[in-house]
């Protein structure tokens, strides 16, 4: 069997602040092959944004990698220079960010923006001219010859976000990664985003890293999910499994919390009890122990790496047949 | 008592803008909340949503319109009545970062409100209220997780001992882990004050969980509005159906179930809605007559109301069937299978 196609090996990434090094990935990881959507989901502070910015190479410039692979068929991103990653991100790896209006240069004609990410990774401007009328339609554009001459101000908040996603795709790149990419928008337009890049997905055999906080958006268009918290993956499964059967105490109260149509009107939701953990004070042991409902005095001693579930990954000590039914409802805040 | 916390009346408000013309925020809205009831308002950008919140706190008056709080009118209360309204209903806003001073404590924010308002309560005890320690008074804002700040803008919102809140947005900034416990404390505080809320909010899962009574809204009308299960889980209105279908459940069993049916298109611009019926442009039932003609928001039986030609004349059709009165609304029962 082959390598899946993008692949990301213990990932660290450390910020230098003035209190010191804070790493923010404590080794991440995770593959992506032709064709599949993975979703990346966590929190705040999780490090899902930060795994996007790694594998793309476009940190920021207090922040780097310290150790780890990001594999694209098997060339390693993170052991490369920043010249030659350079000629891969774009052409290899497209990205697509939440906000479409700050990405996208308001003095910029719409054409002039998307043929420039091809004529920079050496498509000639005739051919690049065609490829961009190609593409916009391709990301459901009406009269793409017309739009290309329109300003960013001139679209929609949905159309600008269709604008982004040309410009990630028209390269004809292997990997699509996606950040939050429909938080910004409406719901009505948000479903359109998503049914747009499943199809583009299956007609261009993208492999897709989509990063987002929202579990519906996961439910509906990932094949399998990398939950993180405190920078790692702590739950890595097929979508159907982790929604049916979480093998993480984190994923499992998450999907407690949320309301659905099952729940009875206005009874109390269950909810994880604490305070989300603080990267620059980790406590010892498993990040997520001081929350746990599950923890156990091996928690606190040594953090778990991801170990096999029956079939899902979970970095966890304790096994679900051994989960204290959850009670998280009453064990209310102090 | 009143018999209404809340009643709006044909409430407009329109923005001048330069060069775009009058964006039509508001026209013509009527709400009614009994105490101690929560009605929740769904909606995406420009639905007019934040502005009628902006209105029943009267941080604006509207261009036309009634607004009675608690049985008061609030639009044109002046002095020390609308001093006394303003104490009745307060706003719990989306992001409490930017509503606290980042340079003022906890405790000195509550003690604050608490002393312009000569209340004889304690910041502690209002932070208890909300379920926060006593020493998250020492605190700045920026010390707290954003669950807590949430919590202390609740805490300010309740320190004038209101009757009613208007909640606008108040978990969608919030981490996922959180949401559950301020929503919870959301329903004790309700129960435990007797207040009446208004929810307001783009996340129809969370609406449905928490409201009695739920208003959809588009480019500033109400479009649907009753109990909270016939409009959540059997919208008439294509446009809640469109919203429904398009709010993802965090549940594959439940979403991929769902057809994905997905309306074409985005919110028009409100400097210049569409003529007729304002979703016409984007609905999958649109007819001549939803071109023409704008569907007033018609009562039916158990205090729902819909705006909707199509959909009424099939409410209509099938009201005549079940009472066996004259059903003349003939060849209508096609055109609804379209949408789900």
């Amino acid at each position: 069997m082959n390598a899946p196609l993008l692949q990301v090996r213990g990932l660290q990434t450390a910020v230098r602040t003035r209190a010191g090094e804070l790493e923010i990935l404590r080794g991440v990881d995770l593959a992506v092959d032709r064709g599949e959507t993975l979703a990346v989901v966590g929190e705040s502070g999780s490090g899902k944004s930060f795994t996007a910015l790694s594998i793309t190479g476009l940190l920021p410039p207090d922040a780097s990698i310290t150790a780890g692979q990001v594999l694209l068929e098997e060339r390693d991103l993170a052991a490369m220079p920043a010249k030659e990653r350079r000629t891969i991100r774009g052409a290899e790896i497209g990205m697509v960010y939440q906000d479409p209006m700050t990405s996208l240069n308001p003095v910029m004609r719409i054409g002039t923006q998307v043929a420039e990410g091809l004529t920079a990774h050496g498509w000639s401007k005739q051919a690049a001219r065609a490829r961009v009328v190609e593409v916009l339609g391709e990301v459901g554009l009406p009269s793409p010859e017309r739009l290309v001459r329109l300003y960013p101000h001139q679209l929609s908040g949905g159309m600008r976000q269709r604008v982004l996603i040309a410009c990630a795709i028209a390269p004809r790149p292997k990997a699509l990664i996606a950040d939050e990419p429909t938080t910004a928008l409406d719901v009505t337009v948000q479903q359109q985003i998503l049914d747009l890049v499943a199809r583009l997905r299956d007609e261009y055999g993208l492999a897709v890293i989509w990063i987002t906080h929202d579990l519906g958006v996961v439910a509906r268009i990932a094949d399998r999910v990398a939950v993180m918290y405190a920078g790692r993956v702590v739950e890595l499964a097929d979508t159907g499994t982790l929604f049916a059967h979480p093998t993480h105490p984190y994923t499992d109260g998450l999907l407690r919390s949320l309301p659905t149509p099952d729940d009875p009107h206005q009874a109390p939701l269950p909810q994880i009890g604490g305070v989300p953990v603080s990267l620059s004070a980790l406590p010892s042991g498993c990040p997520f122990a001081p929350r746990c409902p599950q923890r156990v005095e091996r928690c606190e001693a040594a953090e778990p790496d991801l170990a096999d579930r029956d079939g899902s990954l979970a970095a966890c000590w304790v096994p679900p047949e051994r989960w204290v039914t959850a009670t998280t409802s009453e064990a209310a805040h102090a | 008592m009143p018999d209404l916390a809340i009643e709006v009346r044909d409430v407009v408000k329109h923005y001048r803008t330069p060069g775009r013309g009058d964006v039509h925020a508001l026209d013509g809205v009527s709400i009614a909340v009994e105490p101690g009831r929560v009605l929740g308002i769904v909606g995406e950008s420009g639905c007019g949503k934040s502005t009628l919140a902006r209105l029943l706190t009267r941080l604006e008056r509207p261009d036309a319109g009634r607004i009675d709080v608690l049985g008061q009118p609030l639009a044109t209360a002046r002095g020390s009545a609308l001093r006394q309204l303003r104490r009745t209903i307060q706003l719990v806003f989306q992001d409490p970062y930017a509503s606290l001073d980042p340079r003022q404590r906890v405790g000195d924010a509550l003690t604050e409100v608490l002393a312009v308002h000569r209340i004889a309560e304690s910041a502690a005890d209002l932070l208890e209220l909300v379920g926060l320690p006593a020493t998250t008074a020492s605190r700045y804002p920026h010390q707290l997780s954003g669950g807590q700040r949430q919590r202390v803008g609740i805490a300010r919102a309740l320190a004038v001992r209101p009757k009613v809140l208007v909640l606008d947005e108040p978990v969608s900034a919030l981490d996922v882990s959180v949401r559950a416990e301020i929503i919870n404390l959301l329903g004790s505080l309700r129960s435990e004050l007797a207040l009446t809320f208004v929810f307001i909010s783009h996340d129809l899962g969370m609406v449905r969980h928490l409201a009695d009574d739920i208003a959809v809204m588009y480019l500033g009308k109400i479009v649907e509005y009753g109990p909270w299960n016939q409009v959540s889980d059997a919208p008439r209105h294509p446009y809640t159906r469109a919203l429904q279908a398009a709010v993802p459940i965090a549940d594959p069993r439940h979403d991929r179930a769902r057809s994905t049916h997905t309306v074409a298109g985005e919110v028009p611009d409100a400097a210049n809605p569409p003529t007729g019926c304002r979703f016409h442009p984007r609905c999958p039932l649109a007819e001549d007559i939803c071109r023409r003609e704008e569907p007033a928001l018609l009562p039916k039986s158990g205090g729902y109301r819909l705006a909707c030609h199509v959909m009424q004349r099939e409410l209509a059709a099938s009201d005549g069937t079940r009472t066996g009165s004259g059903a003349a609304a003939s060849g209508s029962a096609s055109t609804g299978g379209g949408v789900r």
